[in-house]
């Protein structure tokens, strides 16, 4: 593939580095900023539902709290890169260098702030008595499937939002349904055998379970629908590839 | 032995403006049957080539295809007739400026523009200061773009794009800004590489530039390929002042 030329993989990590700096203002204040929209939304969820969902979930704070933050880079991720050909259109009209480039980098700019959420979750996990095990070591796994599937998603769709601008808004409302379509407040176990299908299909799902029976219950994962996950991602993320391998000829006039 | 060979080229654009479809027009066009986009031809039936070692001349008014043919020859556009054959690796230095942070310093954007470049880092960083030299800009490398005149920019990139190693170089009008002597020094890299065996496309509204240093040239109107061949001929075709046997020039 084409990062594994050695200039791609530089341009690749300058143009994060860069966008980082950029987005965050490069400082602790301006990464706190980016704190404050989960913050606020555990604030409000946790005060509204720890009576009532506390009664079927164990440690119903650190729940939700990996529930947000898991949800929130998907959430973020998929949405900033939706644009970035956009965004950065004077680079695709000035420049012939591969243009999912540019759709990675903006990623792994939300991928370092998520990167960084993570440790201050780790660190607030632990300081509120929950204890090391050796299973926090996978999550690191389990966030590399998010950052795939991620990808995968984001490939496709930023190229189509280039000729349907719409994408965005439309992108926008799947994100806000898909939040209360994940159990990310609620546990599964609250709702109805029926409608539970409806939430099994969706990957996030699967990663946010994952991720809290590994930092919260210290349960092993369910390994194969993690692999089920990344085989799927990889799938599309391969037919992602070659939709937007096809569309880019166009971009350069288009935008 | 030709470098660049430009076949039957044509570029066609659909019109301005109606490029932002959503999905929303796109269904509703597709029931009422109507197109939205109108089209109009960039460059039309374009053949000439270059030859190694060239310093080879575009010029003809605005609007009439210099920039595309050059985003075509690169790479950035796609012919949508004809071919275009390149034998060699590229590096164009299209628009001035293009690809910089200006929130970021001189110094941040030397490694990030020549990322984009495809310059790796440590190549970047051992011509370091051969890059700063050339542009002028030691003591404003660490100053954050946003302080920079538009000369001081051009220079900063110029000098960036200089250092990526190619052996065709394709530039857009380069001299519009920069003063004279930065100017002279841009024509010593120029007519440096030119000694070194590299080819280099140049489109420039200064037919004085291009009468000095192009031997051939092509002039276009409106996408139109007029006369294309010895610079002086050219050049006098597109001032007006036809020499006796212009015909085919």
């Amino acid at each position: 593939m084409i990062f594994m030329k050695n200039k791609y993989l530089d341009l690749t990590v300058q143009m994060t580095l860069s966008e980082f700096r950029l987005r965050d203002q490069g400082t602790l204040l301006g990464f706190f900023w980016t704190l404050l929209h989960p913050l606020l939304l555990f604030l409000i969820l946790n005060l509204l539902f720890i009576k009532w969902m506390g009664k079927f979930v164990e440690h119903y704070p650190l729940y939700l709290l990996v529930g947000i933050v898991q949800w929130n880079f998907f959430a973020s991720a998929t949405s900033y890169s939706l644009s970035s050909l956009i965004r950065r259109a004077e680079l695709v009209k000035n420049f012939t260098f591969p243009r999912e480039i540019i759709v990675v980098s903006s990623v792994l700019t939300v991928f370092l702030s998520h990167l960084f959420e993570l440790l201050i979750l780790t660190a607030f996990l632990l300081l509120s008595g929950a204890t090391f095990t050796p299973l926090f070591f996978l999550v690191p796994l389990i966030v590399l499937v998010q950052l795939i599937l991620v990808i995968s998603i984001s490939l496709p769709l930023s190229a189509l939002c280039v000729y349907y601008r719409d994408i965005e808004r439309i992108w926008g409302l799947i994100v806000t349904a898909g939040f209360f379509l994940t159990p990310i407040f609620y546990s599964l176990s609250a709702i109805s055998e029926q409608r539970r299908l409806l939430l099994l299909l969706n990957p996030m799902t699967h990663i946010i379970t994952a991720s809290r029976s590994c930092l919260i219950y210290n349960n092993a994962p369910n390994f194969s629908l993690l692999g089920i996950i990344l085989l799927l991602s990889l799938l599309i993320l391969f037919i992602g590839f070659k939709i937007f391998r096809k569309m880019q000829r166009k971009f350069a006039e288009i935008l | 032995m030709n470098v660049i060979e430009v076949e039957n080229l044509s570029k066609r654009f659909r019109a301005g403006g109606e490029n932002r479809t959503s999905i929303f027009k796109g269904i509703s066009s597709a029931f009422t049957g109507r197109k939205t986009a109108g089209a109009f031809w960039a460059l039309r039936d374009i053949t000439f080539s270059v030859r190694k070692g060239e310093i080879f001349g575009i010029i003809g008014p605005n609007g009439s295809g210099k920039t595309t043919l050059l985003k075509t020859i690169a790479g950035v556009l796609y012919p949508t007739s004809g071919v275009v054959r390149v034998s060699g690796s590229i590096n164009f230095f299209l628009s001035l400026g293009a690809g910089c942070q200006r929130e970021l310093t001189g110094r941040e954007n030397v490694y990030l523009y020549g990322a984009l470049l495809g310059l790796n880092r440590g190549t970047i960083r051992k011509n370091f200061d051969r890059i700063v030299d050339f542009a002028g800009l030691h003591d404003f490398i660490d100053t954050e773009l946003t302080h920079y005149s538009s000369g001081m920019y051009s220079r900063l990139t110029f000098a960036v794009a200089m250092q990526a190693e190619a052996d065709i170089i394709l530039l857009d009008e380069i001299m519009a800004v920069g003063d004279i002597s930065f100017q002279n020094k841009c024509f010593e890299t120029i007519k440096e590489f030119r000694d070194r065996g590299k080819t280099i496309l140049f489109v420039s509204h200064s037919l004085d530039l291009v009468s000095e240093y192009c031997g051939r040239s092509l002039y276009l109107d409106r996408g139109n390929m007029v006369a294309c061949g010895d610079t002086k001929q050219v050049v006098e075709l597109y001032r007006g002042t036809p020499t006796a046997n212009d015909k085919n020039v």
